[in-house]
């Protein structure tokens, strides 16, 4: 339903400004101040109440109030060579998906999946970690910068980058989540597990 | 009530020069194609199994056409919003290049981050573009040059407003889940420590040991934010308002290592009325 009612409500920007282009005369004028105070009623309900309605959005990010005793948590992807060694995964190994979006998905997703389910994504993304790999080894750039080298727009959020990659394919991949305190770091985690393995 | 008629009727139907609109559809194709380019493997997202649709389910997918067409389906259309962008971008057929380029724009931009429920789209760079090169079809579409009209002034001044809302709508967000607190320099200390750890910042150790710069970013980030729908009101602020923003968004990048995909949207807020002006006093 909320679905539903977020369609509708793009779907009601393009009927109002189809009726401006159509308009002419004083019709046109009204027709036009119909589609500024839906647009400014919509963005500032989105706005004000943070009910996001992309691609009328409210534009929340960072809003967290930070503190030495904030808990941070990361998982990090790594893949596993023949003889077992990790190697930390770069952030657009899984383009179009970013690591911090793949990231949220292992954490949420992974678990309702069923076995059957699972194997095959886990299946997937060792075959693009693969695929990555290849890229790299072969000295081909990977996400923003397939097309226009370094003027690519990069992802919002910067990870390091990790280019070093092994000679031979992947044997698996690992997750590891672990978290810790801003006033400590991550060299001390207050948490570490491994949130999945699977292999070839 | 005088009054508010009278701003309304400023902010909206003033005459505007037609280059305001030109250059509102070059930026708004030209930063549309840049985030595109930037992400070639956008339609490849049709290839990946169903698995990863379970946080996403079917009704967000659907809500932006995204209806199992195919890799072969999206890498078409994927195609023709390049077209359209490159057409809105030269002004061949531009209320069509821009409409087809807007609804393209809607079915796209959300696939980088569908699969996690879209937690930063907005933030991705095509959320003015999509909305702008909308408006923009609905508008009239102007000739090279010609008389200043208001015809000109509420596609370009809407536009803007939207440029105004991805920085006044932030304000809005820290105030209601943190409060005034978020704007403290013990705020910005712990932010930049927080996200160092995860970003590696070059400026983030320096910051975060200096309470005073700390002060200035949190004081920096309410100013700047809070008065950003100002843009729209005053030629003389929007033009203070762009250098202090990219200022803004560099600061951003090296104390928390967070980038603003959306920086060349900046270009909407200079005075391209005054310049379509001038240049017109120049040839007559």
């Amino acid at each position: 339903m909320a679905e539903l009612l977020r369609l509708g409500s793009f779907l009601g920007f393009l009927v109002l400004g189809f009726g401006v282009a159509r308009a002419a005369g004083p019709a046109r004028r009204r027709a036009i101040q119909r589609l500024l105070a839906y647009v400014l009623v919509l963005e500032l309900v989105v706005g004000v109440c943070q009910v996001d309605d992309w691609p009328f959005t409210s534009h929340t990010i960072a809003v967290g109030r930070a503190r030495a005793d904030s808990r941070v948590c990361a998982t990090e992807l790594v893949g596993l060579d023949d003889a077992g060694r990790e190697w930390r995964l770069d952030p657009y190994t899984f383009t179009p998906v970013y690591h911090s979006i793949l990231q949220y998905w292992l954490e949420q997703g992974l678990a309702r999946l069923t076995d059957a389910e699972r194997e095959r994504v886990l299946t997937f993304l060792l075959a693009r970690a693969e695929e990555s790999r290849r890229r790299l080894a072969a000295g081909q750039a990977l996400g923003p910068e397939r097309v226009l080298g370094p003027a690519g727009a990069p992802y919002w959020l910067l990870l390091p980058r990790s280019l070093a990659v092994p000679s031979s394919p992947y044997a698996g991949l690992r997750a590891y989540s672990s978290c810790w305190l801003v006033a400590e770091g991550p060299g001390r985690p207050i948490a570490r597990r491994l949130l999945l393995e699977h292999r070839r | 009530m005088k009054a508010a008629a009278w701003w309304w009727e400023r902010v909206w139907f003033r005459p505007a020069h037609p280059l305001c609109l030109t250059a509102a559809r070059v930026i708004l194709a030209a930063q549309a194609l840049w985030i595109l380019l930037s992400r070639p493997d956008l339609p490849d997202l049709a290839r990946w199994p169903a698995g990863f649709w379970v946080l996403s389910g079917r009704a967000l997918p659907a809500r932006f056409g995204i209806v199992g067409l195919g890799v072969g389906v999206e890498h078409a259309l994927f195609l023709v919003l390049h077209v359209a962008l490159l057409a809105a971008l030269l002004g061949l057929r531009p209320r069509l290049a821009c409409l087809v380029s807007g609804l393209l724009l809607y079915h796209f931009a959300p696939f980088e981050e569908l699969v996690a429920r879209m937690p930063h789209t907005a933030f991705g760079g095509l959320t003015v573009p999509t909305l702008g090169l909308l408006v923009l079809s609905f508008a009239e579409a102007p000739p090279w040059r010609g008389a200043p009209s208001a015809d000109y002034r509420w596609p370009f001044a809407l536009v803007q407003l939207l440029v105004a809302f991805s920085y006044f709508f932030p304000a809005l967000a820290k105030l209601r889940f943190s409060g005034p607190a978020w704007f403290t320099a013990d705020n910005i200390r712990y932010y930049a420590l927080g996200n160092f750890a995860v970003t590696a910042a070059p400026l983030a150790p320096w910051v975060a040991e200096r309470p005073l710069v700390c002060r200035l970013i949190a004081l920096g980030t309410l100013a700047l934010e809070g008065l950003s729908p100002l843009v729209v009101f005053s030629r003389a602020f929007a033009m203070a308002f762009v250098p202090a923003a990219l200022v803004f968004h560099i600061g951003i990048v090296l104390v928390i290592g967070y980038f603003f995909p959306s920086v060349p949207l900046l270009l909407l807020l200079l005075d391209w009325d005054g310049l379509g002006r001038r240049l017109d006093a120049a040839k007559a």
